[in-house]
């Protein structure tokens, strides 16, 4: 493509975000006058500065030199997003032991240069050193099993 | 001298072995869960509590204090080092402390953090000493007509936060404000972009937000050059402690830094939140260099780290003169007396004296062990940074997660974590830097209550900014920055855009 | 990992801080029973050092002590309190989580129109104390006496202003209650802390508020506020003196009062309630804890759990009155 990928897409992303909170103030929130603001005045008017911010950046994309964006990390990506997602949803169901162990390890492989053996062994060290400082010094409030697993 | 008498009472209160020693135990606590990102000084008090119940109320109080600013102290390891920020006023040391470790820089970055909270310390126990009472005056002067002004002036400074385009970095701060709007409005209880999700009724977690947006968006963009190399190692590790040309860069940062810390500290409506970043806008327009700000400035870290710990102390001001818990950590402190049967409040300085000065100079006492503690540790933290970034990376996410978790003990905020750190990563992948996103997000809010509340006084007359005289003198002053340097200001950096593509 | 040394002598310090309370758990472990046999979540829908955390952990501490196993506080704030309650609420009834919340559990049906009632989705156990609101203006408000509050906000020009912290709340209510049977002139002010209302009370930005005395107690003990009137003479020996609104001459106000009590999940059977209802009032001969309330302003109720289902609905009925006065529809 000719254009600057950057300028098109933060103002896409701009404009995008300023529409959502413009438009929903004006649909879903008393809007008021500056005198006596409504809820929606404040999301209202930010949100169509917002616009005005990313339609321009997105007009200037055209006009400065190309510039692309770069590689995405997909894999590693998804499984560091997939560890904090595993600990949100195991924390309260498994518990607390597997849901480290879990985040531990899918954080541990999402490196490229990751090897099983090695994030085996890091997982191993991190879950103990966390339940040690969190649970026992600390003495979070969480328990190490959980419901599913025939825990509390 | 009065003065003389409070501080001899004081030292001889704090120099008890019982108070030294709790003292010590504080500031340690506080410097490790200042290093642990997201768990707070808060939820370490809460659950210290009942045992304090068991110490004089001198030495509780000595000890919870210095486990609050221990770890202030503490929280900028970990923003230095890996780009964590446990708290909002971190993050402002985390632009150029990282940049700093980056450069294999980061033993001076800490070193001149510890120096510069250190100095700042000292300067705010004298501050809270010699005027404390006077102090309080001002916190009380502070309506919403004068808390709105301060806000304004703000987010004028808050532009000076990014290095790269302005108009990214205004949309920015702008899109920040956004997202800080979400949840009940305080003035109606109306619920705003909760989209059906009653956990975000008090709007989005702050500290998931900043962990999110810096921390997990850090950690992706490693992960496209994950080699076992991280970027943090790559620079080779020079020199642990500051040069003599970084002291003498850093002094008048951390020295200005200290004074606006220590005023803005006393306000509790937001006041502690703006003294980091605008300490960070000052050294900017007053550097001969601003161009290496971003880039790995000291006195980028110098002065908000001050800016910073000044304020945390002053903070105390309100409360122990007034009886006005500012935040949680303060009302956790009043329960703390309350247990002991004391009840927080202007009267604890007449009725109490022993202990109201003997935590005043247990402050300055902590201060001097937490720098005897913490210089040596910089060493072991730069010795971290050699472990191969595929083994921290894990343990960053991990202490990340907790972090977030243990702060509401909430699976959810943990998503709103994931939403901004992939928020984050597109916004930099787009050139967009997050530190003004931060600072939106946390002031609009205030800003708005602010804005809002002064016209309810007021009848809805706008000429209430006016009528009042400090706000009118706070505005008159955010006029002329916007004025006299915001021209100059946006063709330079213009400029700079242009120069430079990637941070 | 290089930190272990450090690791050690952390815990070690905690170990030995912890000492004194887990000698003292030890020896109050008494009776046998069946209950508890593990540790036991109280749970405060609060970030820490609200007023009902403070009270929370002092009462756990007493638990602990008396029942034999650690009651741990866990904080859940979030929604005013409806992210905490409901999870509590969702909880297994096996006796081994509570919650922990003042008078405003009612509120969010009422008020913050979200699905909770305390009668049904919760099981109410004890509760635990009472405190009267307070009238309270600044020191420099040339007034003396409730009359003279009403003459003097009547007489004025400009607005008479009187702060709250969030739409519905316990002070918010009493404050409307107060127009509504005096016909004073007020406009209410919303604050997100009652740090931010105390401040601008003290300054004179605010000219009156309804507040527990806890709140303003040390305010009130320097002369920075005077308190005019309780809204009922429940109230400690030791608090400041004041008349009632009724000794004052304002009829009306009696039911309204802050109160704490503790609940059970969804369902707990009347055994459980039963037991923890007698632990909880045994807790409350506890001189520490007294105290503590005490400062707080607030007086222990030991009543059975049916006595407390009693307090629930009446206050029910009391924030069906302010939702029809003022007309507030649930958000």
């Amino acid at each position: 493509m000719q254009a600057n990928q950057k300028d098109l897409g933060a103002g896409l992303l701009f404009t995008s975000i300023g529409l959502f909170f413009a438009l929903g103030a004006v649909f879903g929130l008393p809007i008021g006058s500056a005198s006596s603001m409504g809820a929606g005045y404040f999301p209202l008017w930010l949100g169509v500065i917002l616009t005005c911010f990313g339609l321009g950046i997105f007009i200037k994309g055209f006009r400065t030199a190309p510039e692309d964006i770069g590689t995405v990390p997909w894999r590693g990506a998804l499984l560091l997003l997939g560890a904090i997602l595993f600990f949100a949803l195991a924390v309260d169901t498994l518990g607390a032991l597997p849901a480290l162990a879990g985040c531990c390890f899918l954080a541990a492989i999402s490196p490229n240069d990751a090897t099983w053996k090695s994030a085996a062994a890091i997982t191993v060290a991190l879950t103990a050193f966390c339940v040690a400082v969190f649970i026992y010094a600390l003495g979070l409030p969480y328990p190490m099993i959980g419901p599913w697993l025939g825990g509390r | 001298m009065e003065f003389v008498d409070h501080l001899a009472l004081g030292l001889s209160t704090a120099l008890q072995v019982e108070n030294i020693f709790y003292c010590f135990i504080g500031v340690l606590l506080g410097t490790f869960i200042g290093v642990l990102p997201g768990l707070g000084p808060t939820a370490t008090i809460a659950m210290l509590l009942p045992i304090t119940y068991y110490l004089s109320p001198t030495a509780s109080l000595i000890m919870l204090a210095g486990i609050y600013y221990g770890s202030q102290y503490g929280g900028s390891t970990t923003a230095i080092l890996m780009n964590l920020p446990g708290e909002v006023s971190s993050s402002v040391t985390a632009i150029d402390g990282y940049q700093m470790a980056r450069k294999g820089q980061a033993g001076k970055a800490l070193a001149i953090a510890a120096i510069g909270s250190f100095v700042a310390g000292t300067f705010a126990t004298f501050v809270i000493a010699l005027a404390a009472l006077p102090l309080s005056a001002v916190a009380l002067s502070f309506g919403s007509t004068e808390y709105f002004a301060l806000i304004v002036l703000g987010i004028v400074a808050s532009t000076a936060l990014a290095h790269g385009s302005v108009v990214r970095g205004m949309a920015m701060i702008v899109t920040g404000m956004l997202f800080g709007l979400v949840g009940a409005d305080t003035d109606s209880g109306t619920f705003r972009y909760i989209l059906g999700m009653i956990q975000l009724s008090d709007g989005l977690d702050t500290v998931a937000v900043a962990l999110g947006i810096f921390g997990i968006s850090e950690i992706l963009r490693n992960l496209e050059t994950s080699g076992s190399e991280g970027p943090v190692t790559t620079a080779k590790i020079t020199s642990l402690m500051p040069s003599k040309e970084d002291l003498k860069e850093s002094a008048g940062p951390i020295v200005r830094g200290s004074l606006l810390g220590a005023v803005m500290g006393v306000l509790p409506g937001g006041g502690s939140i703006i003294s980091a970043f605008s300490s960070y806008a000052l050294e900017k327009k007053l550097s001969k260099h601003p161009e290496r700000f971003g880039h790995g400035a000291i006195a980028g870290v110098a002065a908000p780290e001050s800016a910073n710990n000044a304020g945390a102390q002053t903070s105390f001001i309100p409360m122990l003169t007034l009886g006005i818990p500012p935040n949680a950590l303060m009302a956790l402190m009043a329960g703390a007396l309350m247990i002991q049967g004391i009840t927080p409040g202007p009267n604890v300085v007449r009725d109490q004296p022993e202990l109201f000065w003997g935590v005043i100079a247990s402050m300055w006492i902590g201060n001097v062990m937490l720098v005897i503690l913490n210089l040596p540790l910089v060493g072991l933290w730069v010795a971290l940074l050699k472990i191969p970034y595929r083994m921290l990376l894990p343990a960053i996410v991990i202490f990340s997660t907790m972090g977030v978790y243990t702060v509401n003990n909430s699976a959810f905020d943990l998503y709103v974590l994931l939403l901004f750190g992939v928020l984050g990563y597109t916004f930099r992948k787009l050139g967009c830097e997050v530190a003004p996103f931060l600072i939106g997000f946390v002031l609009s809010g205030l800003l708005e209550t602010h804005f809002r509340r002064a016209l309810v006084f007021s009848g809805g007359d706008m000429m209430t900014f006016l009528d009042h005289p400090i706000s009118a003198g706070i505005l008159a002053v955010t006029a002329l920055i916007i004025l006299a340097v915001a021209v100059p200001a946006i063709s330079r950096t213009r400029k700079e855009a242009f120069a430079e593509s990637e941070d | 990992m290089s930190q272990a040394g450090f690791l050690i002598s952390r815990r070690s310090v905690i170990a030995g801080m912890a000492a004194g309370s887990a000698a003292a758990m030890v020896a109050g472990s008494a009776f046998a029973q069946q209950w508890p046999t593990r540790p036991v979540t109280m749970l405060v829908p609060f970030g820490p050092g609200a007023s009902n955390d403070i009270f929370t952990r002092q009462l756990s501490e007493v638990l602990s002590r008396s029942l034999g196993q650690p009651f741990v506080v866990e904080n859940r704030p979030g929604a005013g309190g409806f992210t905490g309650a409901l999870s509590v609420s969702q909880s297994p009834a096996d006796g081994y989580r509570f919650l922990e919340m003042p008078s405003s559990v009612v509120a969010f049906k009422k008020v913050m129109g979200v699905n909770l009632d305390p009668l049904v989705d919760l099981t109410p156990v004890a509760q635990l104390a009472t405190s009267p609101g307070g009238m309270v203006v600044p020191a420099s408000l040339p007034v003396s006496s409730v009359k003279e509050f009403i003459d003097f906000a009547n007489g004025r020009s400009q607005d008479t202003f009187y702060g709250y912290v969030g739409v519905g709340a316990t002070q918010h209510q009493m404050a409307e209650k107060f127009r509504k049977i005096t016909g004073v002139k007020l406009k209410g002010v919303n604050y997100q802390s009652a740090a931010e209302a105390t401040t601008d009370l003290i300054a004179g930005r605010l000219h009156v508020q309804f507040s527990t005395i806890a709140g303003v107690r040390g305010q009130l003990d320097a002369g920075q506020l005077k308190l005019l009137a309780y809204t009922n003479d429940n109230f400690t020996p030791d608090s400041p003196k004041a008349p009632t609104m009724a000794e004052a001459g304002i009829d009306g106000m009696q039911g309204s009062q802050v109160w704490w009590g503790v609940f059970g999940p969804k369902g707990l059977s009347k055994e459980l309630t039963d037991q923890m209802n007698a632990a909880i009032n045994k807790a409350l001969d506890d001189a520490a804890f007294i105290a503590v309330l005490a400062k707080s302003g607030a007086i222990p109720a030991q009543k059975s759990a049916d006595g407390f289902i009693d307090t629930i609905k009446q206050e029910a009925h009391l924030v069906d009155e302010f939702v029809a006065f003022t007309g507030t529809t649930p958000k």
